[in-house]
């Protein structure tokens, strides 16, 4: 049974908790269980909204949850703050883990391709309602609003539908490089929008 | 063909395996490039938090901590040594060279190979040279991460924007990482995986000039990651080294060492 979790995580850890997430995963690299278990409540709504997003399919999206926090587990010790935040380290493990899962399915994005215009309309459609129904979200929200709608149709097939940018370029008839190039100058206004500093 | 403009898609993941390799490559010699998907990522991160959270049921949770009771974790990664291989070694050569004084091939046989008295520290010495330049600065030799002093100094160079790290694998078994930071004018060694010692030994940590050295500290003997900041007693014509001592420390190096070069002085 799935439980909306309420919007009001931004980041912060939760009000009982001493140690960031960061400091969870140094103790996680030095094996403590009990800092996993912590991590894995702090994290896990956060890891299964974007696989499901990603996925779709509620039961592959359990199966790459359950393998991302046991990577996690595995290669806590291969984080650090210089890096990055833990969050983005394990969102962008997320990402990468859902979209890998989607490239191994062939029949589903051979199907999709098929489908054309009309997915990755869908798909569109379905972010937009999300992030204008997700209260937390305002800031990207307002940041998506700064793109061009080519570069943002770019990026949500790029990032919510795990496409690789020439299959973007059959879904929309345009040539590789200008995928590319709508990719990057998209990344190039939300980073700025968003005031990501690198 | 994959150029820098695909470092959108690349941070977005959308790049094919075979394109990841490619860019990947391209990544490890730009650092414009790599300091341009360092805030693609953090971006494309926020995309992923712009979704809504959803709990898990919580059987995922159950199963999640049992597996991991059997699971091995990994040990941190350890990049291409820039240098010579993990078991190659390179010995020093004097003119007066004794014949115990073969280039030591792993820590038990250092350990073993007590010296005599006091002679010169370069003999048989076994390099595992760095590629980075290795910096004075600090205030206090490292006491491992209960010394605040020092933990905010590691911590500092561990967030510097212009870190610069090297692991090197010892022919012994474990990892030296040098963490090096020219903006802050700060270095520290970290010692991950040592070869547990016994109760009544330790790591001393030795700056070695002309061939004499001087104590630059002991490591703690918990186990876990041990690092040394390198304070203002190191020159950057030094080498670092480390040998292993009884408790309290010593004088002078009572074992063979193994050595980290600065790469200026190698």
């Amino acid at each position: 049974m799935l439980v909306l979790v309420a919007e009001r995580d931004d980041g912060s850890p939760a009000p009982d908790a001493v140690a960031s997430r960061e400091d969870l995963l140094a103790q996680i690299a030095r094996g403590d269980r009990g800092a996993f278990a912590q991590f894995y409540d702090l994290t896990a709504a956060r890891v299964f909204g974007l696989v499901r997003r990603i996925l779709i399919d509620e039961a592959q999206s359990e199966e790459v949850t359950q393998e991302i926090f046991l990577e996690i587990w595995q290669n806590a010790s291969h984080y650090s703050p210089a890096k990055g935040s833990a969050m983005t380290w394990v969102l962008t493990m997320t990402h990468g883990r859902a979209v890998d899962r989607i490239r191994a399915s062939q029949s589903r994005r051979d199907r999709d391709l098929r489908v054309g215009i009309r997915d990755y309309e869908r798909e569109y459609d379905q972010v937009a309602e999300r992030v204008e129904i997700s209260l937390e979200n305002e800031r990207v929200k307002k940041a998506l609003e700064q793109l061009t709608e080519l570069q943002r149709e770019a990026i949500t097939l790029a990032y919510y539908g795990g496409r690789t940018h020439s299959e973007i370029a059959e879904i929309l008839h345009i040539p590789i490089g200008t995928v590319k190039t709508r990719l990057r100058d998209g990344m190039i206004r939300l980073r700025d929008a968003m005031g990501v500093t690198a | 063909m994959i150029d820098d403009t695909a470092s959108g898609a690349y941070a977005l993941g959308a790049l094919s395996a075979a394109e990841l390799e490619t860019f990947e490559e391209r990544l490890h010699s730009s650092e414009d490039l790599r300091s341009e998907v360092a805030g693609f990522t953090d971006t494309a991160a926020m995309l992923g938090e712009a979704v809504p959270a959803v709990t898990p049921p919580a059987a995922l949770r159950d199963n999640l901590l049992a597996l991991i009771e059997t699971t091995p974790q990994n040990a941190s990664p350890v990049e291409q040594p820039q240098l010579q291989a993990p078991d190659a070694v390179t010995s020093h050569s004097r003119a007066s060279h004794r014949a115990g004084d073969a280039p030591v091939a792993s820590l038990d046989e250092a350990r073993h190979r007590r010296r005599g008295g006091p002679r010169r520290f370069a003999a048989g010495l076994v390099a595992a040279a760095a590629a980075i330049a290795l910096f004075a600065g600090g205030i206090a030799v490292g006491n491992g991460l209960g010394e605040d002093t020092d933990a905010e100094q590691f911590a500092a160079i561990s967030a510097a924007a212009d870190l610069d790290r090297v692991d090197t694998v010892l022919p012994a078994g474990g990892t030296v990482s040098l963490m090096a930071s020219a903006d802050l004018a700060l270095t520290a060694v970290v010692f991950h995986d040592m070869e547990p010692l016994p109760a009544n030994e330790i790591y001393q940590a030795w700056y070695v000039r002309d061939g004499v050295p001087v104590s630059a500290g002991i490591l703690p003997v918990e186990a876990g990651d041990r690092y040394l900041v390198l304070d203002e007693g190191y020159r950057s014509s030094d080498t670092v080294a480390l040998t292993v001592e009884p408790a309290g420390g010593s004088e002078q190096p009572t074992t063979d060492p193994i050595v980290f070069a600065d790469e200026r002085s190698a």
